[in-house]
């Protein structure tokens, strides 16, 4: 389990990032991580992942202190950044020099994902695309099998096809023992994968719930009119045509628009999280 | 699990950063092999010595590159996010950058003075019609050489090299960029300090008042104690204010341990690093 107690962060004291941050998150979930730009979502994973270190406050991962770096925290994690940068080798050498330092690891696995990414085993990493770069090292990541891992803006640089296999690879790597966090403003790529949500905003978390929890309590429609008026908590227009958000009465499920009920969020936090906790 | 140090990951570690970088070590060892031919060549006929220093140098930053392309990438995100979050332990990592700076460093670079000195230039200057010169010329003048060259020589070349490369380390694990610059700046204001100090030391034991702010020496171990070099009335005068044996061997031990917890800090800071 993850957990953060009054997590406290700033690069400069004019600018807190973080102030009093509350979050925990369980095993056997993949959490969307939202936020605006400049939002905190990167420097939330470097706090986690012990690249950073919070001002005041605990983080904490099954028992261990991020900060100390211990080698049982470092094996149980892995974190892809948003800007990737791989030495001037394969990646099956740079699978070979780097795989043994993680018990884990899935040779075949890495093999497999290279596949579905189209990534030539062979290929130097120095004239690789931004893309093939991205893709060899969430092939890395994902043939590591450490139980949290960390993906920063992971479709960045992606092709449609690739999307799509990185989709499917998440979801055939994932188990019950893992914690997956998807960093990301791109939504709608990712919704699928989602089964949870965490909404950074105003120094703080301001939704952390599940979609089950979130859909049977609010309903997503994209026409207003057949929301009734006492119902509606948020509306907004949308290249798509008009968003609502409206009060799920009858508690049965439907589907999460994770745009509309972010930008929902944003608006209108207290409404939104008392609407979904209470 | 161990989490301070484990001889297999850092066996690996080694390994790593062997296949990482084995073409910019390479590189290094050629520019190395480079310089050392052709100050050789263009001083080997002199019988002064004073290149020797440029060795020392050359030996110094030789050092300091191999060292530190470890930790010399904080400016991208990517590489040094990868590399702290590898599962070694800071002092493996640390150890691993000594490995290739120091351990096999040291004899690495005395084989290649030696091959290059004394092997390779009298094969590219023998061929030059004219010169006097004889292979066994310079086989007699590296046997002169090594036999020249007093023990505290070679405590002053070890001493430098720590010292140079502990504060390099440093500099390459606290900054993010322009690292090169600020080890530079660092070296040049230890320097005028040091040259600062020196000549107050010259002003009060000698009664020198005279010279500028470079002139005075810059030996501090040079044996048998430490000296100074400079002009007096367009002369040049050089002095030593010998140490006896116990000082002497406990002012090279105050550096050593000085030295070496420049590079504990060197270790903490790699241990501490933020990103």
């Amino acid at each position: 389990m993850l957990t953060i107690q009054n997590l406290t962060f700033w690069y400069s004291k004019q600018n807190t990032i973080f102030e009093n941050l509350e979050l925990q998150l369980e095993a056997g979930h993949i959490y969307g991580l939202l936020g605006k730009n400049g939002a905190g979502k990167t420097t939330l994973l470097k706090l986690i992942c012990g690249l950073s270190f919070p001002k005041s406050g605990i983080v904490d991962i099954d028992g261990h202190i991020p900060g100390k770096r211990g080698m049982e925290f470092l094996s149980a994690i892995f974190l892809v950044p948003e800007e990737i940068s791989l030495p001037s080798l394969s990646p099956r050498t740079f699978a070979e020099i780097n795989s043994d330092f993680y018990p884990a690891f899935d040779p075949a696995k890495f093999r497999e994902c290279l596949q579905k990414f189209d990534v030539d085993r062979e290929m130097n990493c120095s004239i690789m695309s931004r893309g093939q770069k991205n893709k060899t090292m969430i092939a890395f990541a994902l043939a590591c099998n450490t139980n949290y891992l960390f993906l920063d803006e992971p479709t960045n640089g992606l092709d449609i096809p690739s999307k799509a296999a990185l989709r499917s690879m998440i979801a055939s790597s994932f188990t019950e023992e893992k914690t997956i966090i998807l960093s990301t403003h791109m939504v709608r790529e990712l919704e699928s994968l989602i089964d949870s949500v965490v909404i950074l905003d105003n120094h703080s978390i301001i939704l952390n719930n599940t979609l089950d929890e979130i859909s049977q309590k609010l309903r997503f429609t994209r026409s207003p009119i057949s929301v009734a008026p006492t119902e509606l908590i948020y509306s907004a227009k949308s290249e798509l045509g008009p968003v609502s958000v409206s009060k799920n009465s009858s508690g049965i499920p439907g589907n999460v628009d994770l745009e509309a009920l972010f930008n929902a969020c944003t608006s209108i936090p207290e409404i939104i999280s008392s609407c979904i906790n209470h | 699990m161990n989490d301070t140090l484990n001889m297999n990951r850092l066996w690996l570690l080694i390994k790593r950063q062997w296949k990482e970088n084995n073409k910019g070590y390479l590189l290094i060892w050629g520019a190395l092999s480079l310089f050392i031919l052709g100050l050789s060549a263009l001083t080997f006929s002199s019988e002064q010595d004073v290149e020797m220093i440029l060795y020392v140098l050359l030996f110094c930053f030789g050092g300091c590159a191999m060292t530190t392309s470890l930790f010399s990438r904080w400016s991208d995100f990517g590489r040094s996010s990868f590399f702290i979050l590898l599962p070694a332990s800071s002092a493996e990592k640390f150890l691993c950058g000594l490995f290739y700076g120091f351990i096999l460093y040291i004899p690495a670079y005395l084989l290649n003075f030696v091959i290059v000195r004394y092997f390779l230039t009298p094969l590219l200057l023998l061929p030059f019609p004219g010169n006097s010169l004889s292979f066994s010329s310079f086989i007699d003048k590296g046997i002169r050489d090594f036999n020249f060259y007093p023990f505290h020589f070679y405590v002053f070349t070890a001493l430098s090299l720590f010292y140079i490369q502990s504060v390099y380390m440093i500099i390459m694990i606290q900054f993010r960029k322009r690292q090169i610059l600020i080890f530079v700046m660092i070296l040049l204001a230890v320097l005028l300090v040091h040259n600062f100090g020196m000549r107050m030391l010259m002003m009060h034991l000698t009664n020198f008042s005279e010279g500028g702010l470079l002139t005075p020496g810059i030996f501090i171990f040079y044996d048998p104690g430490f000296g100074y070099y400079a002009t007096h009335a367009n002369t040049p005068v050089s002095e030593y204010f010998a140490f006896i044996k116990l000082i002497r061997h406990l002012n090279s031990l105050t550096w050593f341990v000085v030295f070496f917890m420049l590079y504990l800090t060197a270790w903490s800071k790699l241990k501490e690093r933020e990103l």
